[in-house]
């Protein structure tokens, strides 16, 4: 992989004393208080306002897949033949598909699938990545070469490619598509954790728990991995938009979500075939994932922002 | 220099044999006995038995993985299943196709990306700036396929405008190449605006301005010259992508391209050519981040001395 480009744009060290400064007490207690990193952190996140929409909007997607049940006008899989393929009415918003089944409704239900696919595939690439990336970092030597070069094999295939790869040998359906995903970008999570522990490995802090007889787990775990902290966040929170993007294109070429779950990416697939007459019925789904990924974008814009500016390319 | 494309050449060989074993070792765990698949339900056991002797699926795998490797590199990548075309003449004869949609492709993201993100550089907060970033925040949340049967609906069915499938004509190319190129047109915008607008806040750049160069040679010659390494370290990275990205675009247009190959073959389960193909993809991508690190190295000289020690 493009090495040298990937080592420039890590950050250059974790989050340390000078990044966060501390803010003396005001005197007269007037202005700005230094609330500790996460209050800080929080108002420097929610002073873009474009960030707090993306925020409502990430907060009502989250109540649409929790709540799909209450809240869907109509049952996803309800099919009532006779109303196949209609427009948008009054009693079907978004209108039928090809069964008869309110959009919609569909499209609700779909959130559920891509708010989990994304959040689950990335918290598994986040376990594998931060470990191996934490064990290469720490331990240097011939377990940082062996996964390094892992790390490079990984990433020499163009993602979809790798999950479609994955996809094909493991067979269709949802927890599949969280392995594949999370197998597919645990290498950009092990590659940004292995440089900040390498670089927190030197300083004395660290030096001063080695001295004092702490063991390595103890180490990583309890003095190395909490200041990575934000940039594994960050790395999550960026890391869902596309994982949506992939599961929507897994299912759309048939590999993803069977039918009858309703996906995205699968509304969009069935919907090709009508788009000569009900053009409609491809519009609406990928309008949803639209905007569910662009939220995700800007949110994730803003947390690293607000968390950390060095891991902006 | 010289130790640095060294290095970075005996990395990519370690890493293309792990690519090689990982491709490998995906097809293998593949359920479904391949020659089942191969032959008709009413073959007999003792014809099963044959093909699979014949096709070395009897042997031990460590055998078959030498002997796919050996092979692959002497671009052997085996037969189709079904049309019993060697693998490697359908790719090569539809390389060209890929090649040709995913350069127009990049082109068009270039061109346009570059100048959209100048002059919303230059014209930093105003209505154009809002525009483009805006523009470029939507192109890349967009799924692929999706703005592709958008085009196809909206330029191709309704306004006529363009073909909707497969290559007749050089029109074909058009929508295709809009579908694949908008995104990569969104990544590289953003990355020239944030570059040239480190770049403008330079000192030399006020000198150049001071001593009453034209405003189009400070930006076009000072400027751009400078902004352009990210620029190109992106683009250079994004080739891969877009090679890999042109999959759903070809599947959408039907166009008979290595995507197209790839995804056809998955739904057959034609194995060989699956592998071929993925191989393939893989060792394109390799490659064209192995040319771009090192023309990276001749153009900033500074990764010559940080790391050619």
């Amino acid at each position: 992989m493009s090495d040298t480009v990937r080592k420039d744009s890590a950050p250059l060290s974790g989050l340390t004393g000078e990044q966060e400064p501390k803010f003396p007490e005001q005197v007269d207690g007037s202005s700005r208080k230094s609330g500790g990193f996460l209050a800080d952190s929080a108002e420097r996140l929610f002073e873009n306002r474009l960030v707090v929409a993306s925020a409502v909007v990430l907060l009502v997607l989250s109540i649409l897949a929790v709540f799909a049940p209450l809240l869907a006008p109509y049952d996803p899989a309800g099919q009532v033949l006779s109303d196949s393929l209609q427009g948008p009415r009054a009693n079907h918003l978004l209108g039928t598909d090809e069964m008869g089944r309110d959009i919609l409704s569909r499209i609700i239900y779909g959130t559920r699938i891509s708010l989990s696919v994304g959040i689950v595939s990335q918290l598994i690439a986040c376990v594998i990545g931060v470990l191996l990336g934490s064990i290469a970092g720490f331990y240097g030597g011939l377990t940082d070469t062996v996964i390094s070069r892992s790390i490079e094999i990984f990433s020499a295939f163009p993602e979809l490619l790798f999950a479609i790869g994955i996809m094909f040998v493991l067979g269709p359906g949802v927890i599949n598509v969280f392995i594949a995903l999370g197998l597919l970008s645990w290498t950009s999570y092990a590659r940004l954790v292995r440089g900040q522990v390498m670089q927190l490995r030197e300083m004395e802090y660290t030096q001063a728990c080695i001295v004092c007889g702490g063991s390595n787990a103890r180490i990583i775990v309890r003095h190395l991995l909490p200041n990575c902290f934000s940039t594994i966040i960050v790395l999550v929170t960026l890391g869902i938009p596309g994982a949506i993007l992939t599961e929507a294109s897994l299912s759309y070429i048939g590999l993803g979500v069977q039918p009858p779950t309703a996906s995205w990416g699968q509304m969009i697939s069935t919907a090709q075939q009508y788009i000569s007459f009900y053009p409609f019925y491809s519009i609406a789904p990928g309008v949803a994932i639209i905007i569910t990924v662009l939220a995700f974008n800007i949110f994730g814009d803003g947390l690293r922002d607000a968390l950390d500016p060095r891991l902006r390319v | 220099m010289a130790t640095y494309i060294l290095k970075r050449l005996l990395q990519t060989v370690i890493v293309l044999w792990g690519v090689s074993l990982v491709t490998f070792v995906l097809m293998n765990v593949v359920p479904g006995d391949p020659v089942l698949l191969m032959l008709e339900k009413r073959a007999t056991p003792e014809a099963v038995e044959r093909i699979r002797h014949e096709m070395g699926l009897d042997r031990p795998k460590t055998t078959q993985y030498f002997d796919f490797v050996s092979k692959a590199a002497r671009l052997d990548l085996g037969r189709s299943y079904f049309t019993k075309e060697p693998v490697m003449t359908a790719l090569t004869r539809r390389f060209g196709v890929t090649l040709r949609l995913a350069s127009s492709a990049y082109a068009i993201a270039l061109l346009l990306g570059i100048s959209a993100g100048v002059a919303s550089a230059l014209q930093r907060g105003g209505a154009f700036d809002s525009l483009v970033r805006g523009g470029a925040v939507i192109g890349i949340s967009a799924p692929v396929f999706w703005v592709a049967i958008i085009l196809q609906m909206s330029f191709g069915l309704r306004l006529g405008w363009f073909p909707i499938s497969g290559i007749r004509s050089d029109w074909s190319f058009v929508l295709p190449a809009i579908a694949l190129g908008i995104r990569y047109m969104a990544s590289i915008s953003r990355v020239t605006r944030t570059s040239m607008l480190e770049v403008i806040s330079q000192d030399y750049i006020r000198t150049a301005r001071a001593k009453g160069l034209a405003e189009r040679v400070v930006i076009l010659k000072h400027a751009l010259k400078n902004a352009l390494i990210p620029i190109i370290t992106l683009a250079g990275s994004e080739l891969g992508n877009l090679l890999a990205g042109s999959m759903l675009t070809e599947w959408v247009f039907a166009i008979p391209g290595i995507g197209k190959l790839m995804v056809d073959s998955i739904l057959m389960r034609d194995l060989p050519m699956l592998q071929g193909t993925v191989l393939y993809i893989a060792v394109v991508f390799v490659l064209s981040n192995l040319t771009v690190d090192i023309s990276y190295a001749f153009i900033d000289p500074r990764i010559r001395y940080l790391k050619g020690d």
